[in-house]
């Protein structure tokens, strides 16, 4: 299947996340419209504004140059500082207007995934520069150090918390051999979602290592396995890979124990020989292997919970791995 | 209505901590002994557990004793007409669906005069929580019977005793389509009110929370027999529900109920021989309507263009 | 009776343009109506030969006329259905008086417009005659009683083949027959064909394009057919206005004022003649983001707009008398607690169930005092379709910036009328943009009341440090409730005067004619097109008359008395009640007037007479023309 057809379910699959961060950036537009509508400028006249706002139903009916003075738009803003909102509120608005493309990015041949990931991150997060430009503006405060034009790029090191929890999706392509996943690790934070479109041939499970309690981590070569990404509340990565690739989610919204979480649909059997680009074949093996032994443990577990029986209240994962390693070592009924 | 959050409010750095006095507002003045008092204490603590922002949580109220809780709390409040809190909460909720709503509500409030509203609103099923203090009585107004008020009880307006028998506010909820969270608790058990007001807090949906209360000015022998003797209370127990562990020594009388089970949420509701208190009914994957109508949100500028668009089919 | 016309120099070429021989009367205005059973396509006929001609320049008002009944069995008078069309080389503002041109379908239904004295006295007739030969006995016996009964005017009665014609080119004439009346119609006032085939296309744009084929052919053929038979025709001329115009009635203009005003909620319960205003929003809303809630009952739909706009932006509530009435609770909570809401109520017919779906005038008073307490807020009335979409702007903008509730009033007559205006150019400006939520600064009160205006900052739900709680009950400036004996004074002294700063800035309005004279005709709401046609028309018969047309209603307009003395008699009109000065027990004293003059009365201190009627119709400019007749002042006449 094209590129671009991948690229086009993945964004479908995110697409309640993006439009809800789009619907913010609107809402955002137009409250910084609103602060811009009542903070009257220095130089303008409150009248003209007013017969705007009222419109024609209003024309030779209310006086305005009584009405003006009355009901408060009388509040001034200098010029530098509605400059600047003028300036964020653009920055917002272009945004809105941008569409899908400043939800994609393409990692170049060779190039380094984190730095597009971050790049792109940082392109879309300038709603949330704009958002902080306006505050900065109306507190008259400096932009914090390592700000350099939060209209331009504000990638996600300069997010706050609350920020995260509300962050971008990002799609990446990327080629199998530049998918070094584990340098996604520290941006899948709040609610961060990435979609990686993995062409040419790839490691088999070079998720993997991103696997973590609360963390959605899935790899599938079938868009509609997307969903529970876009469901879960959380950070989470997903990569649509080629085919031969392992297939499993990991959904931390399941349950507390890995096996909940964690469902391996396909696992190659064939453990790769050579190198992809800089991604060793001893790292391909390794990232595979611990996959498998995952699996291995989640279906030890889950036999185990049949033995004992499924109505019994459920358990933590450190009560069901101990129940586990007691099964195994052959202790019940001690 | 669109769902989405104001970046501009993401962009003030919010690092407090919010602790019980937070959210105390004017000292209560209901009378000693109201069940008023504990509600309103173990709602501060949850509000305190959950850390919520209090300009962002709402308290609704209508009109009688409990409907002053609103001016208790120091969160934003409303404080409407006799009856009417649902509508106004889900006029809120419409809006503004990233706020925190609680109506709450006397048995005047939301069994009789809002009625139409209550049954409603349990349709609807927006994310809210809804509390209906339930003294059986008309308390701010002087003793009149209100339609839980035990039959043969005598009051102001029926002195030879109320004629009927009470309505009965968990069956009647249970028995409304797209009912998603039903509970019941008692204010003289303060773990368990707590326990089931987090529990409703997390459910996503319309969470219905019928609170025995007790009235001392008017009725303050009403939950005697309960209060004294716990053979009277029945605990339904569950992991997706109240599990109430640390009752485990007072209440003996526990049933394993699993709230997805809305016949025997029904059974239970219908059968008034002891006071049985936990959830009854919790389904989460019912509809909501605030999430069935959202929509993307526009700026002026796209809806002119939208409106601009109209306007062609009506050219001439 | 005359049930044949000579043919007059017939064209039987069917071409389009004026045939030669042929009697063109020229008019300003022409009234034609299209009648039938329903189910037989008038109304579709109507809205496509009045959209023709408002595209030709004409001004235009369509009116329909709806059925007593919901599944009335055919031929029968309560029945008819169809739409009485007003065209005219100015611009049209009303239904007018009786129609010149109808075409009936049947000869019952022509009974019902005879009846409702619809027609002028020498109305052409246009009527279907296959039921003069009709195999049932009854149904020709009805025809002749029809005939017999309708022979006190002086009808010009032609008897039409419609069914036979039809039939050549369909199976099914039922289906059909209105586009071979719309042909007709093309025909007698010289509309053109092509046009009227590209808006057949776009009205049936939906269905097979075989559908469109077959009824540009009945057009045609209808077309054909007047041209060889009809020797007469009426010519219209545009009135030159160049300007892009859309057409629409008053709750579609409503509908997109709101959306235009950028409110972004709309609560509502069904309710005729207001419901229509939804079925456009729940369409129309989708697409703009906002959201129409159908509530449980019309009390709930209060309560969620008010919810709503307490929390943020403006919304409003859509209603009509009755539901007013259960809206009254509510409505006086926004106005206590000061939360901007616009409620829009589009009058019918009362009190209880009334005419639900005709016109009256009755809620003014209602609207205005209908609170226990004092329950001051604006109230305001649109004239015309075009102020229907502007007025919804200026509530919104006003209900937010007075913190109050804006009444909007229209009615079923501005709801059903169809009428083109300026398309409007859309400004930013009017879509309200989110309220602020910024931190409340240290030491504000939700009700700081400016003592002068009595205006204060909103506090809205998500503002930090505004928390408080809303009350319903008597509060101060701090929304705690009043104990102390003054508060309630001061704080009713600040929502009223409010209403007296916005009066402050309205200005007075405008006379309509000479600025003195023997008499000034009052009136409000949609009756201005009426008025105004009748006033100009009584100026030319010479009698000393202007009139003024009030848009706010409260408060009332600045200057009224002064206005008011320059005249020696004033005269409301309106679509009330109010008991006739001679009738039996009537006294000047005990005579309650329409609610208008009751109004002036009231506040200006002024003799205001009236004339009002409630028939359950627009006024017609002819009765008010009558009626300032007979109320001139004594030696009014010049």
């Amino acid at each position: 299947m094209p590129s671009e057809d991948r690229i086009a379910q993945a964004l479908e699959a995110i697409s309640d996340t993006k439009d809800f961060f789009v619907s913010s950036v609107a809402m955002s537009a137009e409250e910084v419209r609103g602060v811009l509508e009542r903070e009257r400028g220095v130089n303008e006249n409150p009248q003209v504004r007013l017969a705007h706002e009222l419109g024609p139903f209003a024309a030779g009916r209310i006086d305005l140059e009584r009405l003006a003075p009355v009901i408060g738009v009388n509040e001034t803003l200098g010029e530098e500082t509605r400059r600047k909102i003028q300036s964020a509120f653009e920055a917002l608005m272009d945004l809105k207007k941008a569409g899908d493309e400043i939800f994609t990015a393409k990692v170049p041949l060779d190039g380094y995934l984190r730095g597009t990931v971050f790049a792109a991150l940082g392109r879309v997060g300038v709603a949330f520069g704009a958002a902080r430009s306006v505050e900065w503006a109306l507190h008259d405060i400096a932009p914090p150090e390592g700000v350099e034009d939060a209209l331009e790029r504000f990638p996600p090191n300069l997010w706050n918390r609350a920020e995260r929890g509300c962050s971008p999706p990002i799609v990446i392509e990327v080629e199998g051999q530049d998918l070094r996943a584990a340098s996604l690790g520290e941006l899948l934070e709040g609610s961060q979602k990435i979609v990686l479109v993995v062409n040419g041939p790839a490691a088999p499970a070079p998720l993997v290592r991103l696997i973590t309690p609360g963390v959605t981590v899935i790899q599938t070569d079938d868009p509609t396995q997307l969903s529970a990404l876009a469901a879960s509340p959380g950070p989470g990565v997903a990569a649509l890979m080629p085919e031969g690739a392992a297939k499993f989610t990991h959904v931390p919204g399941e349950g507390k124990g890995l096996n909940e979480r964690l469902n391996v649909e396909y696992l190659p059997e064939k453990e790769p020989k050579r190198a992809l680009g800089a991604i060793s074949a001893f790292q391909q093996v390794e990232e595979l292997r611990q996959l498998a032994s995952m699996t291995a443990s989640v279906e030890a577990m889950a036999t185990m919970e049949v033995e004992s029986g499924s109505g019994a209240p459920p358990m933590d994962e450190a009560g069901q791995l101990a129940s586990w390693l007691i099964h195994q070592a052959n202790f019940t009924g001690v | 209505m669109s769902s989405a959050c104001s970046l501009l409010h993401l962009a003030e750095a919010d690092d407090r901590e919010f602790k019980m006095g937070d959210y105390e507002a004017a000292v209560a003045r209901w009378c000693p002994g109201c069940g008023d008092h504990s509600v309103l204490t173990a709602v501060q603590r949850l509000l305190t557990e959950e850390q919520l922002k209090p300009e962002d949580t709402v308290f609704v109220s209508g009109i009688g004793c409990s409907s002053r809780f609103p001016h208790y709390m120091k969160t934003y409040g409303f404080h409407g007409t006799h009856g009417r809190a649902l509508p106004i909460s889900t006029g809120i909720k419409l809006n503004r669906p990233d706020l925190e709503v609680f109506a709450v509500m006397g048995d005047g409030d939301c069994v009789s005069i809002g009625a139409g509203h209550w049954v409603h609103a349990i349709r609807y099923n927006i994310d809210m929580v809804a509390l209906l203090l339930d003294n059986n009585i008309y308390g701010l107004t002087k003793m009149q019977t209100s339609p839980t008020t035990p039959q043969g009880q005598k009051s102001n307006t029926q002195p030879q005793g109320s004629w009927l028998p009470p309505m009965n506010p968990l069956s009647v909820t249970l028995g409304v389509t797209n009912a998603s969270f039903v509970a019941q608790t008692v204010e003289w058990v303060p773990s368990h009110l707590f326990a089931t007001l987090k529990e409703a807090f997390h459910h996503k949906g319309f969470s219905f929370v019928r609170i025995l209360q007790r009235c001392p000015a008017y009725l303050p022998k009403l939950f005697e027999d309960a209060i004294t003797d716990p053979e009277r209370i029945e605990l339904l127990v569950h992991p997706d529900g109240v599990e109430a562990k640390d009752l485990e020594g007072v209440y003996k009388d526990r049933v394993y109920h699993d709230p997805t089970d809305i016949d025997a949420a029904r059974r239970f509701a219908e059968d008034q021989s002891k006071v049985r208190i936990g959830v009854y009914f919790r389904d989460e994957s019912r509809p909501r309507y605030e999430e069935t109508r959202h929509l993307p949100t526009l700026t002026a500028e796209e809806k002119l263009s939208v409106l601009d668009q109209e306007f062609d089919r009506y050219a001439v | 009776m005359e049930t044949k016309l000579p043919i007059v120099g017939a064209d039987a070429s069917g071409g389009k343009g004026s045939p030669k021989g042929r009697q063109i009367t020229q008019a300003k205005m022409s009234t034609v109506e299209i009648v039938s059973d329903p189910g037989e396509g008038a109304q579709k006929c109507a809205q496509i030969f009045g959209a023709i001609s408002a595209k030709m320049g004409n001004g235009v008002w369509t009116v329909e006329i709806i059925p007593a009944e919901i599944q009335p069995p055919p031929r029968l008078p309560a029945g008819a259905s169809g739409n009485r069309i007003r065209i005219g080389s100015v611009p049209v503002t009303n239904w007018g008086d009786r129609s010149k041109v109808v075409v009936a379908l049947n000869d019952q239904v022509l009974l019902a417009r005879h009846r409702l004295d619809a027609l002028e006295d020498d109305a052409i007739v246009l009527i279907e005659n296959m039921w003069k030969d009709h195999t049932d006995e009854d149904i020709r016996q009805q025809w002749v009683d029809a005939m017999e009964e309708v022979s006190d005017r002086n009808y010009r009665i032609i008897e039409i083949p419609m069914e036979e014609e039809c039939l050549k080119i369909v199976d099914n004439p039922r289906r059909g027959k209105n586009m071979w009346v719309l042909g007709l119609l093309c025909y007698l006032y010289d509309r053109d064909l092509e046009l009227a085939a590209a808006q057949i296309a776009d009205t049936f744009r939906k269905k097979a394009q075989e559908i469109t084929d077959r009824n540009v052919e009945l057009l045609n053929a209808g077309f054909s057919w007047a041209a060889e038979n009809l020797g007469f025709g009426f010519e219209v001329r545009p009135i030159g206005d160049d300007r892009p115009h859309v057409v629409m009635n008053g709750n579609e203009a409503l509908a997109m004022g709101a959306v235009a005003s950028g409110m972004d909620l709309a609560a509502m319960y069904p309710i005729t003649p207001a419901t229509s205003v939804s079925h456009h929003l729940g369409e129309e809303f989708l697409k703009f983001g906002g959201l129409l809630h159908q509530a449980e009952d019309e009390i709930a739909a209060a309560g969620v707009a008010i919810g709503a706009s307490w929390s943020g932006k403006c919304a409003f509530t859509i209603t009509s008398g009755p539901g007013l009435a259960l809206k009254t609770e509510f409505i006086g909570l926004a106005i206590m607690t000061e939360i901007p809401l616009v409620v829009v109520d589009v009058q019918r017919g009362g009190p209880s169930t009334g005419l639900p779906t005709k016109v009256e005038q009755s809620d003014l008073l209602a609207a205005l005092y209908g609170q226990p307490g004092d329950a001051p807020r604006v109230v305001i009335a649109p004239a015309t379709i075009e102020e229907c979409f502007y007025s919804m702007i200026t509530a919104r903008k006003i209900a937010e910036a007075f913190r109050t509730v804006v009444m909007v009033l229209s009615d079923a007559n501005l709801a059903t009328g169809v009428s083109p205006f300026p398309r409007p150019e859309l400004d930013p400006s009017w879509v309200a943009a989110p309220p602020d939520l910024s931190p409340i600064p240290e030491g504000l009160r939700p009700y700081d009341w400016d003592p002068q205006t009595g205006l204060s900052r909103r506090f809205i739900p998500g503002s930090p440090g505004g928390m408080h709680t809303l009350t319903g009950l008597a509060h101060d400036e701090g929304s705690k409730v009043a104990y102390d004996s003054e508060i309630n004074q001061r704080a009713s002294a600040m929502r009223s005067r409010k209403l007296a700063v916005f009066q402050s800035t309205l200005k007075p309005p405008s006379v309509n004619g000479p600025e003195e004279g023997d008499m000034l005709v009052v009136g409000w709401g949609s009756t201005k097109g009426a008025i105004e046609e009748a006033v100009e028309e009584a100026r030319e018969e010479g009698l000393s008359v202007s009139n003024l047309h009030l848009t706010f209603l409260s408060p009332l307009e600045p200057g009224l008395k002064e206005i008011f003395s320059r005249f020696k008699k004033v005269v409301t009109i309106e679509i009330n009640y109010s008991d006739e000065p001679d009738d039996p027990y009537i006294t000047p004293e005990n005579r309650r007037l329409g609610q208008l003059a009751w109004l002036l009365r009231a506040h200006i201190l002024v003799d205001v007479d009236c004339w009002t009627r409630v028939l359950g119709e627009p006024l017609r400019p002819g009765a008010i023309l009558n009626a300032i007749r007979e109320k001139m002042p004594e030696g009014g006449v010049s």
